[in-house]
């Protein structure tokens, strides 16, 4: 793959030595409702937006990170190392999923 | 056969031709007057030259064996065979060029609806098509010997396209300090420029001095005969040269591609005599060739008298100048020249006999038949802007010039020279100084204004009649998509798909724009309106050997710290993914034996070893497993189940306790990567825990010692005491092995009493060594993994992965005693309350099948003749005294004693479920 992620650790690199993890998404509460936990496990959003989402570094330093990209342009804007990111879209269309 | 003084033959079909030093196939085929070059893919047309520039799909030959090689911009070379395509018997008479008086039969989408009634001929169809479909045929032989290569490469400026206007690009950017890579098709710089030398004689010392001045920069990288195929994100520009791929990743492109020349559309522009006054000059001076006989040259603007002037230079009597404007685009001096008329169609079969020349607007009455040899079209051109468009830049019309090109350019992009619709050469010169001094700069992107160009849009007579060719790749014609358009294909795109128009070897290149006015005419549309398709790549037909690389792919091999070793022993090895491990060492049954009898010893190196340290970790493992961790004892070591979000296993293994925050578990071989990934993952979302995760799997091998015999064997080279009482069953020990610190786990995936020895790897060798010269007097033997999968098969014990799949939870696969659902919450708890809950599906059990016919992993099994589920691993038992094997089976049959069948060499064979192991159902053997 030709898309260069910006790893925190090892700088730009190509795609393919990472592996995609998701958005960032919150985990629901051990004794929420069987929907919220269906929900979770097996609805993945797929958001037109800007979001921070998980990746791993496995073709090196085997870390992982934040990024923040925007879905509609496959633009990676900034990426950094794990805490404090949000779990809902940046900007973009909220709901659009 | 020499040749003489650079001359040098060939054959073509057969027939021996010669060519002058330097001449292109085609170039010399036309100079021994062979204009029928190829027959059209649907129709089977004559076709001959027609863009001669590498262009459109005429003049495609099979050249030694390679098939679709584009003859006018191949050299010859000393014995080359050369023969024609897609016609048979040949070239001259062809059997298919019946479909030519069929086309009624034949129309635009048929194949979409006949051919598939009645059903049962449609194999006699479909091997008909096969044969007769396609260009060109691909020798399947030759593929192996053929060595495809890959080279990556990075530049802070790429320019791409070698003419006036990259030339100019590389030399500015150059200058700005920049390492530049210039990319360019043919094999010399150049463009446009080498078509037309004699517009250039009075500068020629500036174009040689430029050219010189590219080469000779040592900052300026020339990739000639390399044709940029696709753009990708981030600026990585994909290459093509010969039979290599170059990945090249840019910080900046300047696209400086040129344009290609444009056909007008009118009945009979296929026929071989018809050519883009680009090719002709190109033909004239640089390939050698003449063009005898009479010519028509139509044209809208001064390069059309600039080619007639030049054919009659070269001995070709120009019998009109058919000019669309009003007054003359320029001075005719001695031309015939006939204003305001365009070309109405062409007369002939195998070659051109006659042209009709008529008004601009409709009125074929008025119209004059002149005979003729050549027709020539010089009426503007269309720009390269592939990969601006792939690259993401924004494409409009520009009404003025005729043609797309970017009016929006992403970022790290510049343009420059006819790409843009700029035909001036200076302007040309201009705009690659600039653009090479932004890139410099590091500053591309932004937007492209362009003064709207100071002639009228240009003026086109609507074809009348049929064989108006928009398509020559894949004989479209403009009814065709007046057709296509009416059944409800008038969107561009889907007008493309249907017609199949620009899907063809030029992609585009001829018949773009002819598609795209056709579309919009039936549509009523504007062409703004219309639109072009989506750019894709690869630009360039692109060979897949060249996309695939090399052959065969470089494979890693991973290898354990004994490898050497077992190749010493005999060792037959099988790979387990990247690793080669021993399969055994030449009788896995003996092996089989020796571990249920006296001692075994195995390399389990390729376990997954991952060290834990931390407060936390006790916390942190009770989250992620299923089971409890929290109240383990130092000291002791756990069987694990690692599950996901959906109670799914994603892998087992073992946790071992060795210091109240110091932990050490181990993975099966395959999913090392996988469970260290995704305990990463937990922990990088608590930063807050006190947790340190290290990936010890390569720094630490690992050996089982297996069998009754063990615990005396491990004496030997053990200091300490290894009673049952000091080291039970489960243990996790820190003792020192042949004087090597290691952690010693008695677990038993075998079955037998045994120790996993872990040491570090570089002492690996030393301590096996130790281990074998100490078990020899107890006949000890290595064992290979076919010995270990019979031996936890008579235990029952599961293999991730092979057992288990994306479908398997812990109650399911028989082991529901690991899954605590009292503790608060932990990693797929949910899920695993609700697969608790629900009626079971299918169920994990052993089986046993009379006799020593082993089933193949996998089988299936029927209950009551239904399909229940299936066998996943399967061997003969000595001790059970039969087949035995594991099998997920429907929950109804999943209890001792039922029945079920598998199925076996096309038959079903009974076999009854037994839930118990075949061996040592007590453990007592294991507890020792």
């Amino acid at each position: 793959m030709s898309l260069m992620i910006p790893c925190p650790n090892c700088e730009r690199r190509p795609a393919g030595e990472f592996h995609f993890g998701g958005p960032v998404r919150e985990r629901p509460e051990p004794d929420a409702a069987t929907d919220e936990w269906i929900a979770y496990t097996y609805d993945q959003p797929n958001r037109r937006a800007v979001q921070w989402e998980w990746w791993f570094h496995r073709g090196a330093c085997r870390q992982w990170f934040l990024v923040r990209r925007d879905t509609r342009t496959n633009r990676v804007l900034e990426s950094a190392l794990p805490g404090g990111a949000t779990t809902g879209p940046l900007e973009g269309e909220a709901g659009d999923e | 056969m020499s040749s003489q003084e650079g001359f040098c033959s060939f054959t073509f079909d057969g027939r021996s031709i010669t060519a002058h030093p330097g001449q292109t196939i085609a170039g010399a085929l036309h100079q021994a007057g062979v204009h029928v070059l190829s027959r059209s893919f649907k129709y089977h047309r004559p076709r001959g030259l027609f863009c001669a520039t590498g262009r459109c799909p005429n003049c495609l030959c099979t050249v030694d064996g390679d098939p679709n090689v584009r003859t006018c911009v191949t050299p010859v070379s000393q014995g080359m065979a050369v023969r024609s395509q897609n016609a048979w018997p040949g070239l001259k008479w062809d059997v298919l060029s019946v479909f030519d008086r069929l086309h009624r039969f034949m129309p635009v989408g048929f194949y979409y609806r006949v051919m598939h009634k009645p059903r049962f001929l449609w194999p006699v169809f479909e091997s008909i098509v096969r044969r007769i479909a396609g260009l060109g045929r691909v020798d399947r032989r030759s593929g192996g010997s053929r060595r495809y290569d890959r080279q990556t490469l990075h530049s802070d400026v790429v320019v791409i396209g070698g003419g006036w206007a990259g030339m100019h690009a590389a030399i500015a950017a150059s200058r700005g300090g920049r390492d530049v890579t210039l990319v360019d098709d043919r094999e010399n710089l150049g463009g446009y420029v080498l078509f037309d030398p004699v517009s250039w004689l009075d500068r020629e010392t500036e174009f040689e001095s430029t050219v010189q001045a590219v080469l000779d920069d040592p900052r300026i990288r020339v990739l000639q005969s390399s044709t940029a195929f696709g753009c990708y994100e981030d600026r990585l520009v994909a290459v093509q040269t010969g039979d290599r791929m170059i990945r090249l990743r840019a910080g900046q492109v300047v696209v400086a591609t040129g344009g290609w020349e444009q056909p007008l559309v009118f009945p009979g522009n296929d026929r071989p005599g018809v050519m883009l006054a680009s090719g002709v000059l190109k033909m004239l001076w640089r390939d050698g060739c003449r063009f005898p006989g009479d010519a028509v040259v139509v044209t809208d603007n001064p390069s059309g008298y600039s080619v007639a002037r030049s054919l009659e230079a070269r001995g070709t009597r120009v019998v009109a100048v058919v000019d669309h404007n009003a007054t003359p685009a320029d001075n005719p001096g001695d031309l015939p020249v006939r204003t305001g008329q365009t070309i109405h169609s062409v007369r002939g079969g195998r070659h051109v006999t006659s042209a009709v020349i008529g008004p601009l607007d409709g009125a074929s009455s008025s119209a004059e038949s002149i005979s003729c040899r050549w027709v020539v079209q010089a009426v503007g051109f269309t720009t390269a802007s592939g990969l601006l468009a792939q690259a993401g830049c924004r494409l409009v019309y520009d009404e003025s010039r005729d043609l797309f090109r970017a009016d929006q350019l992403v970022d790290g992009f510049r343009a420059a020279g006819a790409v843009n619709g700029t035909f001036d050469i200076d302007a040309c010169a201009r705009e690659g100084r600039l653009a090479g001094e932004v890139a410099a700069a590091g500053e591309g992107g932004g937007t492209i204004d362009l003064m709207p160009a100071e002639t009228s849009p240009p003026v086109r007579r609507p074809p009348d009649g049929k064989k108006a060719f928009v398509c020559l790749c894949e004989d479209v014609t403009d009814k065709d998509l007046f057709d296509a358009v009416a059944e409800g294909f008038s969107n561009i795109e889907t007008l493309k798909r249907y017609s199949t128009v620009c899907m063809g070897p030029c992609q585009g290149k001829m018949c773009q724009s002819g598609s795209i006015a056709a579309c919009a005419r039936a549509n009523g549309a504007t062409i703004s309106e219309t639109g072009r398709t989506t750019a894709r790549p690869p630009e360039q037909p692109v060979p897949l050997g060249v996309l695939a690389g090399r052959s065969p792919h470089r494979h890693l091999v991973r290898r354990t710290a004994l490898h050497d070793w077992h190749v010493e022993a005999g060792a037959v090895f099988l790979d387990s993914g990247a690793w080669k491990r021993p399969e055994s060492y030449g009788d896995p049954a003996a092996e089989y034996e020796v571990v249920r009898e006296g001692v075994g010893l195995i390399d389990v190196s390729t376990l997954g070893k991952l060290e834990l340290r931390g407060r936390d970790v006790a916390e942190f493992l009770e989250f992620v497993y299923p089971n409890r961790f929290a109240k383990l004892k130092v000291g002791r070591v756990r069987y694990g189940v690692v599950c996901d979000e959906a109670g799914i296993i994603l892998d087992d293994g073992t946790i071992a306790r060795l210091a109240a925050d110091r932990w050490f578990l181990t993975t099966t071989t395959g999913n090392a990567d996988g469970v260290d990934s995704w305990f990463r993952w937990w922990l990088a979302t608590r930063p807050d825990w006190d947790i340190r995760l290290m990936n010890v799997s390569g720094a630490t091998a690992a050996m089982n010692l297996a069998g009754p015999k063990s615990r005396e064997v491990l004496a030997a080279v053990c200091d300490g005491d290894l009673s049952s009482e000091a080291v039970p069953y489960l243990a996790a020990s820190q003792l020192t092995v042949a004087g090597v610190p290691a952690i010693v786990l008695r677990i038993g995936f075998v079955g037998e009493l045994g120790y996993e020895i872990h040491v570090p790897s570089h002492l690996a060798e030393h301590v096996w060594r130790e281990l074998m010269a100490a078990g020899a007097a107890s006949a000890i033997r290595p064992f290979g993994i076919e010995a270990q999968r019979r031996l936890r098969l008579d235990k029952q014990h599961l293999l991730a992965g092979q057992d288990t799949d994306a479908l398997s939870n812990p109650f399911d696969a028989g082991l529901p005693w690991i899954v605590k659902l009292d503790k608060p919450d932990f990693v797929g708890r949910s899920a695993l309350e609700r697969a608790k809950a629900r009626e079971p599906g299918q169920q994990l059990v052993g089986f046993r099948l009379e006799g020593d016919r082993v089933p193949p992993e996998p089988s299936l099994v029927l209950v009551d003749g239904r399909l229940g589920g299936r066998v996943t691993s399967a061997r003969y038992s000595p001790v059970a005294g039969a087949t035995v094997g594991l099998a997920w089976v429907p929950a109804e049959s999943a209890s001792n004693g039922q029945q079920i069948s598998i199925q076996l060499d096309g038959q079903l064979v009974n076999a009854v479920v037994q839930r118990e192991p075949f061996y040592d159902p007590e453990g007592a053997r294991l507890k020792s």
